[in-house]
């Protein structure tokens, strides 16, 4: 009887431990994203049905993972431009790149809009430079990037590579 | 009563064996996929001390080759390098090495300065896991680990990686005691040509300060080698395409720091023709990392400078060492040339 109790004590201690392991991942915020030529494209969402719906690019460039099978790949729009990585044989988006101003983000600012525009829109910014503005929101970032007090460039991305 | 402690101890330790059994089993290999993940604890199996020690990611364990360096200068070396191994990974892979060996350099490739903080599980794993346990070790993961990390996870991987016996495969069982070789004194060989093709370069950032993290750990590695007398080299390996891209504001703050404290910092990206790398013909992957052929090219040129300004000496006249790598150099070339059965 003893030797009973003592195998379901241990079954315990091993259900125990190996909660340990599974638990403590951090509820995730919902990630940066855009909309453009009417579709809306998050960061982490899975690229290939996107990409279609964007039409063809006019530009291409890939560049191999440190170790990781697959590459991260940019596809160029001319106006904007989408990064993706490769997980499991699927491409995700990892970074979406305004370059002009005929793209807005979702609160209307685009390339070409004063600081004191992004500010108004987006409030105080989780990091200033010089050469630009900093909003996070979990493993994203909206990044304005300032030339001369105006955006030159709108960047969503991933904080991490 | 005796039987039953006896028992009791008995059944302890088969759950102890079975759950060692099973973590073994379903820990990842690296045999056929992700292979950088066994670079780290190849190490251990070496025998005979080194000149050199590298230590840096990628861009250390693709760019030089030990066989080369041995063959054409008569220096000993190890890379000590794995997949996006940041700075306080190699801080602390270099203070288990100090521990064991004392050698006349280290070098330490500067492009992981650009990381402050932990950046994947994944790329952790591959590093940290290959580690024997050691103080070294527990610095390392205390530095290292992301929030969704647990450090009892990396004492019993078992823990994490439990939900792999879904995807067991046959190398799972290949390699439940061992692991498949697959460097040459940490150079990962690829034999493999993929011209570079694009010249786009690095985003433009709204800050190129170099983070406080990886630079605290970079002074770090500098006072280890200070205190035990050991030249600290830093370099920047030649490679420089757009996602692992070497900012000009990042290489002014290394030049910076390497003057303040009299260190050599040889930034290869301006010397590619100097050193005699062709973009059509010495890289395997366009650009991001260099092949065989390039990586000899890029070893030959800093032997020299290793052997001529730093003035480090050959062993080719040590007979018991010329043996060891004599071997060693066999295999590179069986690797390199194909002739491997």
């Amino acid at each position: 009887m003893k030797i009973i109790r003592v195998l379901a004590l241990l079954l315990v201690c091993a259900a125990l431990f190996a909660c340990v392991g599974c638990a403590g991942k951090p509820a995730q915020k919902k990630p940066y994203g855009a909309t453009i030529n009417g579709v809306r494209i998050e960061l982490d969402a899975k690229a290939p049905e996107l990409l279609v719906q964007l039409g063809t690019h006019t530009s291409y460039d890939e560049s191999p993972t440190c170790a990781y099978e697959g590459y991260d790949k940019v596809y160029g729009y001319g106006a904007f431009e989408i990064e993706t990585y490769t997980l499991g044989g699927i491409e995700y988006v990892r970074a979406i790149h305004l370059l002009d101003d005929t793209q807005s983000t979702r609160k209307g600012i685009s390339v070409g809009d004063t600081v004191e525009a992004v500010k108004e829109a987006y409030g105080e910014p989780s990091r200033q430079t010089s050469l630009g503005l900093t909003y996070a929101e979990g493993d994203t970032v909206l990044e304005f990037l300032v030339r001369d007090g105006k955006v030159t460039n709108i960047n969503y991305r991933k904080v991490v590579d | 009563m005796k039987k039953k402690i006896l028992c009791c101890i008995g059944i302890v330790l088969a759950c102890a064996l079975l759950l060692s059994f099973l973590q073994l089993l379903v820990v990842p290999k690296y045999a056929s996929a992700s292979r950088e993940g066994n670079l780290i604890g190849e190490y251990y199996a070496e025998t005979t001390p080194h000149d050199v020690l590298f230590v840096g990611d990628c861009e250390v364990y693709e760019s030089f080759t030990p066989p080369t360096l041995w063959e054409e200068y008569g220096i000993t070396s190890y890379i000590r390098g794995s997949a996006q191994q940041l700075t306080w990974h190699s801080y602390y892979l270099l203070e288990e090495m100090l521990r064991e060996e004392t050698p006349k350099a280290v070098v330490f490739n500067v492009l992981a300065l650009k990381y402050g903080v932990p950046q994947s599980e994944a790329y952790n794993r591959m590093t940290l896991d290959g580690m024997r346990w050691s103080t070294s070790k527990i610095g390392a993961l205390r530095a290292s680990m992301r929030e969704e990390e647990s450090f009892l996870s990396y004492v019993f991987p078992l823990l994490r990686f439990h939900s792999r016996w879904k995807e067991l495969s046959w190398e799972d069982f290949e390699y439940l005691f061992t692991r498949a070789k697959i460097s040459h004194n940490g150079y990962m060989m690829q034999t493999g040509v993929h011209p570079k093709t694009s010249d786009r370069v690095g985003d433009a950032l709204i800050d190129y300060t170099l983070p406080q993290g990886s630079m605290e750990y970079l002074e770090r590695m500098r006072l280890l080698c200070e205190e035990k007398g050991i030249a600290f080299i830093l370099i920047k390996a030649p490679t420089n395409n757009y996602k692992y891209y070497w900012y000009d504001e990042w290489d002014a703050q290394v030049r910076e720091y390497a003057e303040g404290h009299q260190l050599a910092y040889y930034n290869f990206i301006p010397l590619c023709e100097e050193i005699g790398i062709d973009w059509s013909t010495d890289t395997y992957d366009g650009g991001a990392h260099l092949n065989v052929f390039g990586a000899e090219k890029l070893t030959s040129y800093f032997g020299a400078i290793l052997a001529g300004h730093l003035g480090l000496e050959g062993h080719k006249e040590d007979a018991a060492l010329s043996a060891i790598w004599q071997e060693k150099l066999d295999a590179y070339y069986r690797e390199r040339n194909g002739t491997e059965s």
